[in-house]
């Protein structure tokens, strides 16, 4: 059975996405159970493609076959197939464990703000959904399943929006909505001009098709395509949604939407790595002013907010644009030192970026379970009655801002050692970058947590709530006196695979 | 220790040489006064000219910031209205900027 | 190794003396040029025994944990800066940290003032926290940029390692692009000395102790051994600045040219960049804070982000060039 996991962890959530819904008519407990356990058995689906990856190296899965790595029976590749390598396996980890983390988060915080039942087997399923989504963008071998599992997301992700069935979440929801139909429509414009050429839809074969005739068309396509993953990803100039999503969206769902984005980031490093490698001198510096803008922009738009996760999603796109950085500097440079450096900063700022702001919505979720608000000027003090939270916004707060032990300062070092061989201004941008995000983070910190206590009512927060919480503390933590552990674990498998496009044919053809 | 080409950081020996200084530092600490003698107001906050008639607002934070950047902050806030339909005008840039880019270079 | 081990303990503390006695000196010649006679060099050193000595006062709506912390935090961070700068010798942590590390560790001490400052509940402290938070985001932009030139101009001259600090300072960066990099160089250097009043709150970038503005700023409720420590923080910030700047931009040494050996060239070049560093916080702390006034917190943005930053980006485009050619 094990050797159809790839399968298995995209195709279980969606079977238990279904059935939670069938299994809370008979108790939310047993409903819970049934969440937890699925979610578990994905985690271990993962970590069990983890270990296969590093054992086997770069495989394919194609569903439904006699034999599961052929994919390609008579000479080009049929049926859909899956392929697993470094980078993916490492998405697909971070996705199920995000959304594990998230769900032990989020059994007390939704009975809390939005009462059990029928919502609570709803958010159950959408969740669900919108892992399989995740897992389904980040496993996926060929386009078309691509844009399915994209559109799956946007739409379990587009539900969640309007959880609360308020009429800000309603019109944040709408936004969203309009937003993944353009998304979908131009990537799926790009994807018909690539099979209208070459009759594929397979990654790969259709790398192996371009190294011989790359024409007018395949450009016009990789342009809509990139622009509807940039789209997907929340870059400037169009991040607007980004923030009026991440401020409706129930908090423990807003950690899953920052691993959505980092889905879209490994599928535009996919699309560019191994499919339009060509073109990579290009695309690489237009991914590099777009990070650069991102950084810029994101973090000069944090600096005014007056609600707590308006902030913490603009910083989001800031986070963003330091991974757009890593990575474009690795497309540009491909072929030196400095690049592949800057490649594994990326990646490992994509691993940072998730912990950090995932730790940040979750405080700002606690805040809100435990007051009621998240208006800055309405709360303040907060740390006279609950130091332990303080302390974890001050953990989440210097690794953002890349501050050293942290694991923010390693994937920033690393960047800013390489990119400035591709351009000085780039690390320049990026300290800048990194000190006004530490500025956002102090003026939340002082509004928020300092001044004269709070003299609201003020909840006790639950403790799964708090444990969750400090299990990413201490991932941060660990990471950050460990970073030899995971540079050599988890991102160099994945930066080799991003650059052997030549082994990522291989295993298709 | 990880090493990038260019550099190197080790948190170990960081920490060490920071557990080490911290003993220093606390010697130094500790050479001074613990507490205070409690008396009356003694605690309040300094505010010349009696109490603290608004207690603390932290809401207007980097004034000085938002004065100097005043020109390119208005430019930005208009730029983030809200609306939908500017929304996807940004898109549809973004998409004639990329077509442009990859097609002409 | 031992000697690494000894040097380890012994820097640290050695900084706390020699950023005390800078200060000394800066207050004498402060004085005099201001025509008066001064205090005597170990005054320093007195004003922290009477802290020492003095109430440790914690407001009653303080963050106490977080008020008490953050003396602590500053003085110990900026002790660390000083293990992995060029003192003369190589530094004591070589190899384990790098150029960007020290850019970072500089946030630290300031950071733990802005904390200190915003969890004292006081309406002054608050002032000067945000004042000072707003100083340390227009000073790090020249900063930033005279930093990644200097890395950048040793890495387009082919050297291993640009970001190292002893690969910085055991190589001349003058020379090395050229009459168009020198100028740039130069121009660089000045926004580095520039920068050392702002990352130091010496006048006029002391918008967050002003004094009699907002009655001490940052350290209103301070008192006691938590004013002591941050007060040993500051001595030893300006000697981590400016031996950042003299390892970046002044790296030469004496021990070469007059051929000593053995164990006296380390304590002559030692001896030597403690020399660079006066005349560093000469030119940058000590003559600027006696000849200008104080700026508004709205200047000072503009002050670090219009001029500086535009000729910081003019020399790194002059180094840019002069390496072409």
């Amino acid at each position: 059975m094990m050797e159809h996991a790839p399968a298995l962890v995209i195709a279980f959530p969606l079977f238990a996405a279904f059935a939670s819904h069938l299994i809370g008519r008979l108790g939310s407990r047993i409903r819970d159970i049934w969440v937890f356990a699925s979610l578990l058995l994905t985690w271990l689906f993962a970590v069990f493609l983890n270990l296969e990856v590093m054992q086997r190296g770069t495989y394919a899965y194609t569903l439904g076959a006699d034999i599961s790595s052929l994919a390609s029976p008579a000479g080009f590749p049929v049926r859909i197939v899956l392929v697993i390598d470094g980078m993916s396996a490492l998405i697909a980890f971070m996705a199920v464990s995000v959304t594990l983390a998230s769900f032990i988060y989020s059994r007390r915080f939704m009975e809390r703000v939005s009462g059990g039942g029928e919502s609570a087997d709803r958010y159950c399923s959408l969740v669900l959904l919108f892992l399989a989504g995740m897992l389904g963008m980040g496993l996926t071998g060929d386009f078309f399943t691509l844009f399915v599992f994209l559109e799956m997301t946007s739409i379990s992700s587009a539900s969640l929006v309007a959880f609360f069935r308020k009429g800000s979440s309603f019109e944040a929801a709408f936004k969203y909505m309009i937003i993944s139909a353009i998304n979908a429509l131009f990537l799926l414009f790009g994807i018909g001009m690539i099979y209208s050429q070459y009759g594929l839809l397979n990654m790969a074969a259709i790398a192996n098709e371009m190294v011989l005739n790359f024409s007018f068309l395949d450009k016009v396509a990789l342009s809509l395509i990139v622009s509807a993953i940039l789209l997907k990803l929340g870059s400037v100039p169009v991040h607007m949604w980004k923030v009026d999503v991440y401020q409706k969206v129930p908090s423990s769902v807003a950690v899953m939407c920052i691993t959505s984005s980092l889905v879209g980031i490994y599928v535009l490093s996919r699309i560019l790595f191994s499919v339009f490698f060509s073109m990579s001198a290009l695309t690489g510096w237009m991914i590099v002013c777009l990070g650069s803008l991102s950084i810029i922009v994101g973090v000069s738009m944090a600096l005014p907010q007056k609600d707590l996760k308006r902030m913490i999603a603009y910083a989001s796109i800031a986070e963003i644009g330091y991974v757009m950085l890593g990575i474009g500097t690795g497309l540009a440079g491909m072929s030196s030192t400095f690049g592949t450096v800057a490649l594994s900063g990326g990646v490992f700022h994509i691993i940072n970026d998730a912990l950090d702001l995932g730790l940040m919505f979750l405080i700002a979720g606690a805040v809100f379970y435990a007051t009621g608000k998240t208006g800055i000027s309405k709360l303040g003090g907060i740390a006279h009655r609950s130091a332990s939270l303080s302390v974890l916004f001050i953990i989440g707060m210097l690794a953002v801002s890349g501050i050293p032990p942290f694991n923010g300062f390693v994937s920033k070092l690393i960047m800013y050692e390489s990119v400035f061989c591709l351009n000085p201004v780039l690390s320049v941008i990026g300290i800048l970058g990194s000190i006004l995000m530490l500025s956002v983070f102090v003026k939340v910190f002082a509004s928020v947590f300092l001044g004269s206590p709070y003299k609201g009512k003020f909840r006790e927060i639950p403790l799964s709530m708090t444990a969750v919480m400090w299990i990413f503390a201490l991932l941060i933590i660990l990471l950050g006196l460990f970073p030899g552990l995971a540079l050599d674990g988890l991102v160099s498998p994945a930066v080799e695979a991003l650059l052997g496009h030549g082994i990522y044919m291989g295993v298709i053809i | 220790m990880i090493s990038t080409g260019m550099g190197s950081w080790s948190p170990l020996v960081f920490l060490i040489c920071v557990a080490f200084i911290s003993v220093v530092v606390q010697i130094i600490r500790s050479l001074g006064e613990g507490g205070f003698r409690k008396e009356e107001d003694k605690a309040e906050a300094f505010f010349s000219g009696g109490r603290l008639l608004i207690k603390n607002r932290v809401m207007d934070v980097y004034w000085g910031f938002f004065d100097a950047m005043g020109r390119y902050y208005g430019w930005m806030k208009r730029m983030h209205n809200g609306i939908v339909n500017d929304y996807v005008y940004w898109f549809v840039l973004l998409v004639t900027v990329v077509i442009g880019v990859v097609i002409l270079l | 190794m031992i000697m690494k081990v000894l040097l380890a303990m012994v820097v640290p503390v050695a900084g706390i003396l020699i950023g005390l006695l800078y200060k000394g000196i800066d207050r004498i010649l402060a004085a005099r040029m201001q025509g008066r006679v001064g205090p005597p060099l170990v005054q320093p050193l007195r004003d922290v025994r009477k802290l020492l000595v003095k109430e440790n006062i914690v407001p009653d709506d303080a963050v106490g944990w977080l008020f008490s912390s953050m003396p602590f935090v500053a003085l110990v961070s900026v002790m660390a800066i000083l293990l992995y700068l060029p003192l003369g010798i190589t530094p004591v942590l070589e190899g384990y940290g790098d150029l960007i590390l020290v850019l970072y560790l500089l946030i630290i001490p300031s950071l733990a003032l802005v904390l200190g400052g915003f969890a004292s509940s006081s309406p002054y402290a608050s002032v000067g926290g945000q004042r000072e938070m707003v100083k340390m985001m227009s000073y790090e932009f020249p900063l930033a940029i005279a930093v990644i030139s200097v890395a950048w101009l040793l890495y387009s001259s082919g050297a291993e390692n640009v970001f190292s600090l002893s690969v910085i300072s055991g190589t001349h960066v003058w020379g090395l692009a050229g009459i168009p990099g020198l100028a740039g160089l130069a121009v660089i250097f000045l926004c580095m000395l520039f920068v050392i009043p702002g990352e130091l709150g010496r006048i006029p970038f002391d918008v967050s102790e002003a004094d009699s503005e907002i009655a001490g700023g940052i350290f209103a409720e301070y008192s006691g051994r938590n004013l002591a420590l941050f007060y040993l923080a500051d001595a030893v910030k300006a000697v981590a600045i400016a031996s950042l700047a003299v390892a970046l931009f002044l790296p030469y040494t004496v021990s070469g040219i007059f051929g000593l050996g053995g164990a006296a060239a380390p304590a002559a070049d030692f001896l030597f960049h403690l020399l660079k560093v006066f005349f560093v916080l000469f030119v940058s702390s000590t003559v600027v804070r006696v000849v200008t006034g104080r700026l508004a917190i709205s200047r000072v943005v503009s002050v670090y982000w219009k001029y500086p930053v535009i000729l910081s980006f003019l020399g790194l485009l002059l180094i840019m060039g002069g390496t072409l050619i």
